[in-house]
């Protein structure tokens, strides 16, 4: 930790709040290097059912051109996800996104957020954006700024249409999204 | 003498019920002194569990609003001081503080990677640092710090009941034991009296009283027996002296008693008859 992170930690201290980020400070690390990070802890926090993932890897699909595949693979090198094997993919074309079990739809395209949608509905896959306003199109996650923090909504309807359980603890955390009708439906 | 007897009695009964109870005491106080504390780190334990628990997701997603929130609900135990949230690398997260404490502890920037686990009673505090984990996944560490206070009075009311009733057990002690030693010494006094009286009275019919259970039974029966053949011989010592004295009393020839001193002893009628002195003008005489 640099003095940097230090002088962070102590403002932290100083006042109860403030960006104080585990592992390394926030301010030292870039949005996709902390989006990355966040996928991780979503598998962490959000729940398949056992016979929905597969027996010893879990892939993680990123659709479109993005940094986060970048450190998401760095963090698949060091870590187990769900205790399988983490498997990090480029994925363009979204016939092939029913094969992952998380996929983050990176940019803000909304054609393409709403295409990879369409395939995903309804199947115990994890998706996460970063588009505004896509989960209330149907994304299970998307991803918001928020000031200076990287903050996260999250939609339990369209989780649980795809079988899967959002812990409490990490519901406190996330704006809860409705889904809206004739959104990516 | 007697209060000797006594004195030595209850001392002995005394100090034996003493002892025993300080003893006790000791070790009933130190165990459950170590219970109470065992028992306050415990809770604190559990606290700092279900407190981290609630606090993984905030550590995971570098939520300090969040973790300040989830700190914040410790204000329902008014012992505990002050909590700090330290993330997976150490550094302070979030803390807290209760209203009205002036100041809070001096938590560091950075946990050292090897601090180790805490949970100790101190002088005026209890900490506890335990990590926070979830799912098999370390999030960080808690640290709680509540005020002995607390703590103290609990010990301080039940060493105070405690001693309250050793007390009372010594106080019935005393009685029990002054009790138990005028059974036992009773008895013998009595028996002491009746020994003086005859040895001052010189009255062998007199008796010590009977029925005492065991040994002290036995010593007064035997004492009794003693008196008796003492008595008896007396009484016979005194029929064969009396007969003695009628037979020399009643004899035709004159018997005169001279001890070495050639003073007379014995001087009987016959001799009083023919000598022409009385009895009682002899005895004791120089025999001329």
């Amino acid at each position: 930790m640099g003095v940097r992170a230090a002088l962070l930690a102590l403002a932290a201290a100083g006042s109860g709040l403030g960006p104080a980020w585990p592992g390394t400070a926030h301010a030292d690390r870039t949005e996709p290097e902390i989006k990355a990070e966040f996928v991780e802890r979503f598998t962490r926090f959000i729940d398949w059912a056992e016979k929905d993932l597969p027996d010893h890897e879990l892939v993680v699909c990123v659709h479109g051109d993005s940094p986060i595949t970048r450190h998401l693979e760095r963090i698949a090198n060091r870590r187990t996800l769900r205790g399988r094997r983490a498997v990090v993919e480029a994925v363009s074309d979204p016939d092939r996104l029913v094969d992952c079990q998380v996929v983050v739809i990176a940019g803000s395209d909304r054609r393409r957020l709403r295409a990879a949608l369409a395939r995903t509905e309804g199947r115990p896959i994890l998706t996460i954006a970063e588009t505004p306003g896509a989960a209330a199109a149907g994304a299970i996650v998307n991803f918001y700024r928020d000031d200076k923090h990287v903050r996260f909504e999250i939609n339990p309807g369209a989780a649980r249409d795809s079988r899967l359980k959002v812990r409490a603890k990490l519901l406190r955390l996330a704006r809860v999204v409705r889904s809206e009708r004739g959104g990516a439906r | 003498v007697n209060l000797s007897l006594r004195t030595r009695l209850t001392a002995s009964i005394l100090g034996i019920t003493l002892f025993c109870l300080l003893l006790g005491f000791t070790v009933i106080a130190l165990r459950q002194i170590d219970a109470i504390r065992e028992q306050r780190l415990q809770a604190m334990s559990v606290i700092a569990e279900v407190v981290g628990d609630s606090a993984t997701a905030a550590l995971a997603f570098g939520d300090a609003a969040d973790a300040t929130d989830v700190l914040s609900p410790l204000s329902e135990f008014p012992d505990i001081e002050a909590a700090a949230l330290y993330g997976e690398g150490g550094q302070l997260f979030a803390t807290y503080r209760r209203a009205g404490l002036r100041a809070a502890p001096p938590w560091p920037a950075e946990l050292p990677a090897d601090a180790p686990t805490l949970r100790e009673v101190r002088d005026t505090t209890t900490v506890v640092r335990i990590p926070v984990v979830y799912q098999g996944y370390a999030y960080g560490t808690i640290e709680l710090v509540a005020s002995n206070a607390a703590l103290a009075a609990e010990i301080r009311a039940f060493v105070l009941t405690l001693a309250a009733i050793v007390l009372a057990l010594v106080v019935l002690s005393v009685i029990a034991g002054w009790t138990l030693q005028r059974r036992i010494t009773r008895p013998i006094f009595e028996l002491a009296a009746v020994a003086g009286q005859v040895s001052s009275s010189q009255d062998a019919s007199l008796r010590a009283r009977t029925g005492y259970p065991g040994e002290l039974g036995t010593l007064a029966d035997g004492f009794n027996a003693m008196l008796g053949r003492l008595e008896a011989r007396e009484r016979e010592l005194v029929s064969s002296r009396d007969t003695l004295r009628a037979l020399i009393d009643a004899s035709p020839v004159a018997i005169i008693g001279i001890d070495g001193a050639g003073t007379v002893t014995l001087w009987n009628a016959r001799a009083a008859a023919i000598l022409g002195a009385a009895e009682g003008d002899a005895i004791g005489r120089p025999v001329d």
